[in-house]
């Protein structure tokens, strides 16, 4: 191979580096209109009355709009595919609002600071209601938060709003309550996971703008083009096709832009006033009013023989999605759809449970989906296990866990909101990851512990993962290419580069499938209107089921080569050959270039265009093995992180050089989680971290050099051999640093973060007894 | 208000509001929207710009305080043909992903490369500390960094030539006074209520949250007499005006005041050290500052100036309560003495944060002591930050220290209960009050043990 498997340098990266205009706000026509929202300053209450008139009355205020003033609608912006599996609970505008930040009505002025004084003398008359804040109260609460009649489910997923209940799910393999009465040792414990804030650099931004058609256009910095034209079309009822979307570069999405923000608030006011407007969120919108990961508690119960041969494991979980349904049933299943089949050799599994509604920041897509919230309570109560047999933590998994080759029933059984696809393993290199991360940490001298100075102790801790590559039957990626004139190549792609560097690695696979220099492939992605369908960057999906799309445009681009180049040529089709730069007959050659020339300008005259599109037909999970050295300060309770190795198996990389950073950045987040990253609220439901100075994310100084290794892997159903690679790395860290301070310290923190008040709380507690 | 500057080599006349913060100038005005908006408040650094060759936060300065001196933004770093070498290494090792943070992260790598041309890894992460990056996990950064090391550039601002002070305009919003006199600024502050403006990091982010920005400001920046390290046999006068950096840089205050650099060294990040200054810091009054504690446990004096002359203040008797210092309105403080500490006096400074850079504290320590020839405890001073309304000076804790042999069995922990038992903190978002006893207690041990 010459172009799949090299670290080539991001293609939009020399442009970035330069700070070239690049992303939504640097793009957004001037002048536009600003568009603001008012944010509720109530976790719940009812709008009795917006008073307008001093509001419009200011000289520069274009419009100002109330739940009054928008099409009642139900939608969901969990930007998923149609239709969604998330409950419909939610409007443009609504009379309630269900958190403090959540929209109360919005503006448009033709300056920020008549937009500011429009905000000031808007006079809203509250009924402030009683909210739902402890998520372990709220199912049937005295208060209800959705009871709007148009609100529904797509298909059932346990709605239940006159409950509190979003989604609820329930699913077995064996009779667990048996096995569990049967077994030799069965542990039980309970953990809780926080809500984390993705903060990626860019906030939410998003402008629209009537073109010469009427049509509204709208770039804007999401994950999902074609999921966001859609909600928007429904929200704002308009046909799909008068609405064009477009996502320029975005600055960090982490499944924080899966999600639909200004874009129906922002369409909505450029539909009413004709005019161009852009809306960008302040941090403190950020924090206060887009989504968290979904905060969760998790039973465990393990059942296993003294030797470790794990027998059952049921996981039943409460998940809270704050006052919207967004992805509340598809992250929970995530929580056991993706951690469970990691021990496959149990007589009987089960996982089920619900998703409340509180008057919170909702819950959304982030990066380990449901994942890492299982992951940290299944691979803490691993440890928990292997400490109560005395057996070490890696042999404990080395015993259980899958194998190339085998399945697990729950592959079928759990899918997005329904059933799954059944698939045996064929690509699993777990056994090599433990060695080879074992090695690089030094597991052998430093498990369990050692003293490091004066009041600070190092320990070691591990954890497995594996997390999966798209979701079968539902996602689906397209994409074109075309041959211009001199030989150089369009490559459409519906695919959404959040960062990432997948317009480069879908360029290298076009590329490598062509035989040609990635340099000819010329990326232009992510547009309704220019780019074949993509569902969006989320799910793990772009490099499996694009890439797969882009390999099969590339080979119809490659035969239709032969196919002309042959007829030039005057031979057989199957008598000619393509190498890259020329196709060759018995009896002579042309090049690409004069090929391509030919084509549109002299010979045989035509536009070569090939589409390829690729279903997932199944979803090969990555696997990763992870171990972290922590030091604690026994006089704060400060865990320091010394060092983290990651070994993954995420098949053949497409470019290592990239998938390695998108290892490094999921384990940086992952260490945030672990560590310092809490959205922590008030009594009455005000939001306490609500800007970078008390939501703190790991900074230089708290990530130590991460290494980060690619298992030797080939998946037989990825393009050139690939999985995916985009989450995993975020799914450890909790789980390895939690097992890493029990074994420095014996303190067992089975809430999430880790903060040092906790555990110099718990150290003392200890050392009290 | 019209200002005179330079951005990236070019002469700019420009004709703004003067509170407008540097950052929206750039990207509006000038078109230059390769420096962005990440936070608002100084603490990711995506908008980090040189100005006259120092790394600043352009959502913290006021553009106003550009007037006179030379800007520089990624857009003047390099080009296409000619990229600054950082900006390859980025490209290469992969430093670049969604590439939000990554203008701010190269002008932060570039200051610090001019700094120090060949740093180590730790001196890269300090340096690089004030830049927040959500994808890279920092190690691809580091590498370039390492990568561009030593790689020669051309990188001399063109000098400005505007030369005076900005021109306010009649119809400026905002009344901002800048004088460039001591004189004239305390007749300013004597002739009504205003806020006075100094390194901006505080009052900006203020701002940008939706504090009204006030009618009146008093900038202290330009004056020449509040600025500057004068180190005598006696003692250290610290202007006012005086940045955290210029604290950092000193080798006497490193030598002679360790406490004093090292909190200076814990505030913020590079940006906002370079922009933040002494005066500031103990004007505004903030529970949590990391400099004051150290001012106070080194006996410092606060020198205060109005027309009617000057007034000294111990650092200890400064702070009347929460966010409130004895500071007149007619008066501005000048400067902070310290006396020069006896050449066997232990100093220490220790902040339990969230995380290494750019946090609040949960709890910090500043104490001295030093150890006569029967090995018995004298001059203690110990101050604690974050655990009350204002700084706390633990009278009680040190007075049962004062005289006992260092020795003495069980000495740490008592004190460590002692310490525990006279603080009163709250819970808060940071930290329990709980934890924060726990913690403290354990800080006077671990000074105690040296």
């Amino acid at each position: 191979m010459n172009e799949v498997g090299k670290s080539l340098p991001k293609i939009d990266g020399v442009g970035l580096a330069l700070g070239r205009p690049a992303y939504t706000d640097d793009l957004a026509p001037r002048p536009a209109l600003v568009v603001r929202a008012l944010r509720s300053p109530h976790a719940f209450a009812r709008l009795k009355s917006i008073d307008t008139a001093a509001a419009e009355a200011i000289d520069g205020v274009a419009c100002v709009l109330t739940w009054r003033d928008v099409p009642r609608v139900a939608v969901t912006r969990a930007g998923q595919g149609h239709p969604e599996p998330s409950p419909r609970d939610r409007f443009i505008l609504d009379e309630y609002v269900r958190h403090v930040g959540d929209e109360v009505a919005v503006v448009a002025a033709d300056s920020e600071a008549a937009a500011v004084a429009a905000l000031a003398a808007l006079v809203v008359d509250y009924e402030v209601l009683e909210p739902v804040l402890d998520f372990e109260q709220a199912e049937d609460h005295a208060t209800v938060l959705h009871s709007e009649p148009e609100i529904h489910e797509n298909f059932p997923i346990g709605f239940e709003p006159t409950r509190n209940i979003a989604s609820a799910y329930a699913m077995h393999v064996g009779d667990v309550d048996k096995v569990v009465q049967d077994a030799e040792v069965v542990l039980r414990r309970t953990y809780y996971t926080q809500a984390q804030q993705h903060v990626a650099l860019e906030p939410m931004v998003c402008a629209t703008w009537l073109d010469l058609h009427g049509r509204l256009n709208v770039l804007t910095s999401t994950q999902t083009p074609w999921h966001v034209r859609r909600i928007m079309a429904r929200a704002l009822e308009m046909p799909v096709g008068e609405i064009r979307v477009n996502k320029p570069r975005i600055g960090g999405g982490f499944g924080g832009k899966q999600m639909i923000h200004g874009e129906l608030l922002c369409g909505l006011v450029t539909r009413r006033t004709g005019k161009a407007a852009r809306m960008v969120y302040s941090r403190r919108e950020v924090f206060a009013a887009t989504n968290t990961r979904h905060p969760m508690r998790m039973d465990i119960t393990l059942a296993a023989d003294r030797g470790g041969h794990l027998r059952a494991i049921d996981m039943q979980a409460l998940s809270d999605t704050g006052a919207y349904g967004e992805h509340a049933l598809t992250v929970f299943m995530v929580a056991g759809a993706k951690t469970l089949p990691l021990y496959n050799k149990v007589e009987a599994v089960r996982f089920g449970g619900k998703t409340v509604y509180t008057n919170r920041v909702p819950g959304g897509a982030f990066r380990g989906y449901g994942a890492i919230q299982g992951n940290y309570a299944l691979e803490s109560a691993l440890a928990e296990l292997a400490h109560e047999l005395d057996l070490d933590p890696v042999e404990l998994r080395r015993m259980n866990m899958i194998a190339e080759g085998e399945t697990s029933p729950i592959f079928a059984i759990m899918g997005e909101g329904t059933e799954g696809v059944a698939m045996t393993i064929d690509s699993c290199k777990l056994p090599a990851c433990i060695d080879r991360g074992m090695e690089l940490i030094g597991w052998g001298e430093k498990y369990p512990r050692r003293e490091a100075g004066p009041e600070k102790v190092r320990g070691v801790g591990m954890a497995l993962a594996m997390q999966g590559s798209g979701i079968p039957g539902i996602d689906m990626a397209a994409a074109t290419l075309k041959l211009n004139d001199f030989g150089s190549f369009n490559l459409l792609i519906g695919a959404t580069d959040l960062g990432t560097g997948s317009d480069t690695i879908l360029a290298q696979i076009a590329a490598e499938t062509l035989s040609v220099s990635t340099d000819l492939i010329k990326v232009y992605s992510s547009d309704t209107d220019r780019t074949p369908f993509d569902t969006g960057a989320y799910a793990s999906s772009t490099t499996y089921v694009s890439g797969h799309a882009v390999r099969t445009a590339a080979q119809k681009m490659r035969a239709a080569l032969l196919t002309e180049g042959a007829a030039m040529l005057g031979c057989a089709e199957k008598d000619a050959v393509f190498d890259g730069a020329e196709v060759r007959g018995p009896d002579g050659a042309i090049s690409l270039e004069d090929l391509s020339t030919r084509l549109l300008y002299s010979q045989n005259q035509k536009q070569l265009c090939t589409t390829g599109s690729h279903l997932c037909e199944k979803s090969p999970p990555p696997y990763l093995a992870a171990f972290a050295e922590v030091e604690v300060d026994l006089g704060t309770g400060k865990v320091d992180l010394i060092d983290f190795v990651a070994v993954v198996d995420c098949g053949q990389a497409i470019n290592p050089n990239l998938a390695r950073v998108q290892v490094e950045g999921g384990l940086a987040q992952g260490i945030g989680m672990a560590l310092t990253e809490e959205v922590r609220y008030g009594k009455r439901g005000t939001l306490l971290t609500g800007d970078m100075m008390t939501y703190r994310i790991p900074a230089r100084q708290d990530i130590p050099r991460l290494t980060v290794e690619l298992a030797a892997s080939h998946e037989p159903s990825g393009p050139f051999g690939a999985k995916s690679v985009g989450e995993i790395g975020i799914d450890t860290p909790p789980a390895a640093i939690a097992n890493a301070v029990f074994n420095a310290v014996g303190v067992r923190v089975r809430d999430l973060p880790l903060t040092a008040e906790k555990v110099l709380m718990a150290l003392r507690e200890g050392r009290a007894k | 208000m019209k200002i005179v500057c330079t951005v990236n080599g070019q002469r700019r006349e420009l004709d703004v509001r003067p509170m407008r913060r540097l950052l929206d100038v750039l990207r509006e005005d000038l078109g230059l929207t390769g420096t962005k908006e990440g936070c608002g408040e100084g603490e990711c650094g995506a908008c980090a710009v040189h100005v006259d060759g120092r790394l600043m936060n352009a959502c913290q300065m006021p553009v106003f305080q550009a007037h006179g001196r030379g800007i520089v933004t990624i857009e003047g770093l390099g080009d296409r043909d000619h990229p600054d070498p950082l900006q390859a290494a980025f490209v290469e090792t992969g430093g670049v992903q969604c590439g939000f943070c990554t203008p701010g992260l190269l002008m932060a790598s570039r200051a610090l490369l001019n700094a120090s041309p060949q740093p180590t890894e730790t001196e890269i992460r300090e340096g690089l500390a004030g830049n927040l990056c959500r994808c890279t996990g920092y190690g691809r950064v580091i590498e370039a960094v390492q990568l561009a090391a030593g790689v020669p550039v051309v990188d001399a601002p063109a000098p400005v030539d505007g030369s005076g002070l900005p021109v306010p305009a009649p119809d400026d919003a905002v009344h901002v006074l800048i004088p460039d006199r001591l004189d004239q600024a305390l007749a300013d502050r004597a002739a009504g209520p205003c806020t006075i403006l100094a390194g901006g990091t505080d009052l900006m982010a203020a701002f940008n949250a939706g504090l009204p920005v006030p009618d009146r400001v008093l900038d202290v920046s330009c004056l020449q007499e509040l600025r500057g390290i004068e180190v005598t046999a006696a003692g250290v006068r610290i202007g006012s005006a005086t940045s955290y950096s210029d604290l950092i840089d000193s080798p006497d205050v490193t030598r002679i005041w360790p406490a004093m650099a090292e909190a200076a060294r814990l505030v913020g990040a590079p940006a906002v050290q370079n922009m933040g200054t002494v005066g500031g810091n103990l004007a505004n009054a903030s529970p949590g500052a990391d400099l004051v504690p150290a001012l106070a446990a080194l006996a410092g004096v606060v020198v205060l100036v109005s027309r009617q002359g000057e007034r000294r203040v111990p650092v200890t008797e400064f702070y009347r309560g929460y966010r409130d210092c004895d500071c007149r309105p007619d008066e501005l403080i000048a400067a902070v003495d310290l006396p020069t500490p006896a050449p066997d006096l232990r100093q220490a400074f220790f902040k339990a944060g969230t995380r290494r850079a750019q946090s609040i504290a949960r709890v910090n320590l500043a104490a001295c002591a030093r150890i006569d020839g029967q090995g018995s405890l004298r001059d203690v001073r110990l101050v604690a930050g974050s655990v009350a309304p204002t700084i706390a000076l633990l009278p009680r804790t040190t007075a049962w220290l004062e005289g006992r042999a260092i020795s003495a069995p069980n000495l740490a922990d008592e004190a460590a209960a002692l310490a525990a038992d006279e603080i009163t903190p709250i819970d808060d978002v940071r930290a329990s009050a709980a934890y924060r006893r726990t913690v403290l207690g354990n800080l006077v041990a671990r000074f105690l043990r040296g």
